[in-house]
């Protein structure tokens, strides 16, 4: 009875973290679906007054909808601004990140430790640090203002490589012999005997990667100077305080991508093993 | 079941993007087909125009009269048309002998407006009547005789002159104003009317020159995008 009593308590407290992570989901998805007065009035307080929180509409109304996808085509630009940014960095930084993995796994050459504990420690570097020296390659290449400056520094990352190693060691050597042996070319054996090891791992990487990417803000607001563009996700922060009702049916409209990828590889990804 | 849930994620996907692909394709036409449509009007400098059709009859002027001689007659108007009828404003008039057959001979003249007070119907007006115009061996008119008035009374000239039916509840136009896209936008603009007509009114307000929107498809509101129809 007791450890009955204690597994019920269990689920309990899962179910209600479950609940708070989940809550800001829930809220969006119940706001979208409110009239813009509604969202109005419940956002619209005094300064002794928190905002009127609820997640029933009083009234259901597609308006945020239609209002994105009829009226204001200006967020579908964003959206596929967004797109745009997102899909080469993540192609791009999942390619080097593979070959340069391999490189370092598998492949024996001078220094290649002391190269690999370089890669690390800009792994640990903040972001921040690289900006500045990378807004002036940016800027000595041109590329200021252009989606170019958004995907070339993203697509080239340390953490990548180091995720990819870990499962690139777990790859036996001799599957790679044997290949070699039979007369597979290089390519042939990345593709074709690696790369089916690593599935999980370059799906991780892909997830990782398209969200961090997707949710760019501060790259987008030091490279780039044309608002016609920015990615929604600057978008959102930007419309969030003058227009809050729109703000939400972007958002659910923003999630539907990083959630189809998610559920894409979901199975690769949670049977991923490092 | 791996594979079937992966195609429906992929269709699921195709559709998504297709949609949103139409969408953005379309814009323009969408936009093009919710939008308001508005027809315009340009506001300009001018006077209004009113005019006056009533019967009167001729009367003796008072004692204190200075012109003991001259003919006059009164007529109501409106509180509203005050602007008009100002003093010394001319007034076309015809007037109407009844003769033996009671047939009416009409003659051509003017007349000048010598008084105006406010009655609890309006303002009665008198005035003097001048440069008759006799045709062939017609008699002058005198007391009694009926005085047809037919005239067009113009105001003073007005900074702007527009359309009644752009003003809406009686205090502010909706002008029409162009961003850098091109694109059109209404903006609510206060204005004061100074005095109107039957179809116009003058206005004091501070755009100068924009399109005042006239009529709308839709209702519109401060800062909406509108398309200006031709």
């Amino acid at each position: 009875m007791k450890k009955h009593l204690i597994r019920v308590g269990k689920y309990l407290l899962l179910a209600l973290i479950l609940l708070l992570f989940l809550l800001p989901v829930i809220y969006m998805l119940a706001n979208s679906v409110m009239s813009s007065s509604e969202i109005t009035d419940a956002y619209t307080t005094s300064s002794e007054h928190f905002a009127r929180f609820h997640l029933i509409p009083d009234n259901f109304s597609l308006e945020q909808y239609y209002q994105v996808f009829l009226r204001r085509p200006q967020f579908l630009n964003l959206f596929w601004n967004s797109l745009l940014i997102t899909v080469p960095i993540v192609a791009i930084q999942s390619l080097v990140s593979f070959f340069a993995a391999f490189a370092f796994t598998k492949l024996k050459f001078p220094l290649r430790d002391t190269l690999f504990f370089l890669f690390i420690i800009l792994l640990i570097l903040p972001s921040w640090v690289t900006m500045v020296p990378n807004y002036m390659m940016i800027q000595r290449l041109g590329l200021l203002d252009t989606i170019w400056a958004l995907i070339l520094p993203s697509s080239f990352t340390a953490f990548g490589v180091c995720l990819l190693r870990q499962y690139m060691r777990y790859v036996p050597d001799e599957t790679i012999e044997a290949a070699q042996l039979d007369g597979a070319s290089a390519f042939k054996i990345l593709f074709r005997i690696v790369l089916p090891q690593i599935k999980g791992g370059v799906a991780a990487l892909m997830i990782l990667t398209f969200i961090d990417n997707w949710n760019m803000v501060e790259q987008v607001i030091i490279y780039i100077s044309d608002e016609n563009k920015y990615p929604l996700s600057v978008a959102l922060s930007s419309y969030a305080s003058t227009d809050p009702g729109i703000i939400f049916a972007c958002g659910v409209i923003f999630m539907i991508p990083p959630l189809l990828l998610y559920l894409y590889h979901s199975k690769e990804f949670k049977n991923a093993k490092v | 079941m791996k594979s079937s849930i992966k195609s429906i994620i992929i269709t699921v996907s195709v559709v998504f993007l297709a949609i949103i692909a139409l969408l953005t394709y379309f814009s323009g036409t969408i936009d093009n087909y919710l939008l308001p449509h508005v027809k315009i009007t340009y506001g300009g400098e001018g006077t209004l125009k009113y005019s006056l059709y009533d019967m009167s009859v001729l009367e003796q002027p008072s004692a204190d009269s200075t012109h003991q001689d001259s003919l006059r007659f009164r007529f109501n108007c409106d509180k509203s048309l005050d602007v008009f009828v100002q003093m010394g404003s001319v007034v076309d008039c015809r007037a109407s002998v009844q003769t033996a057959e009671n047939e009416y001979v009409m003659r051509d003249g003017s007349a000048v407006i010598v008084g105006k007070r406010e009655t609890e119907n309006g303002i009665e007006c008198t005035a003097e009547l001048k440069d008759m115009e006799l045709k062939g061996n017609e008699s002058m008119p005198t007391y009694g005789d009926e005085i047809i008035i037919d005239s067009v009374f113009e105001t003073q000239r007005y900074g702007h002159i527009v359309m009644k039916s752009a003003i809406q509840n009686g205090s502010y136009v909706y002008v029409v104003i162009k961003d850098d896209a091109d694109k059109r936008y209404v903006a609510e603009v206060p204005v004061t009317i100074l005095a109107e007509s039957d179809f116009y009114a003058a206005v004091d307000m501070d755009s100068d020159m924009l399109p005042i929107v006239l009529t709308c498809s839709k209702e519109i509101h401060d800062g909406q995008r509108v398309i200006v129809d031709d």
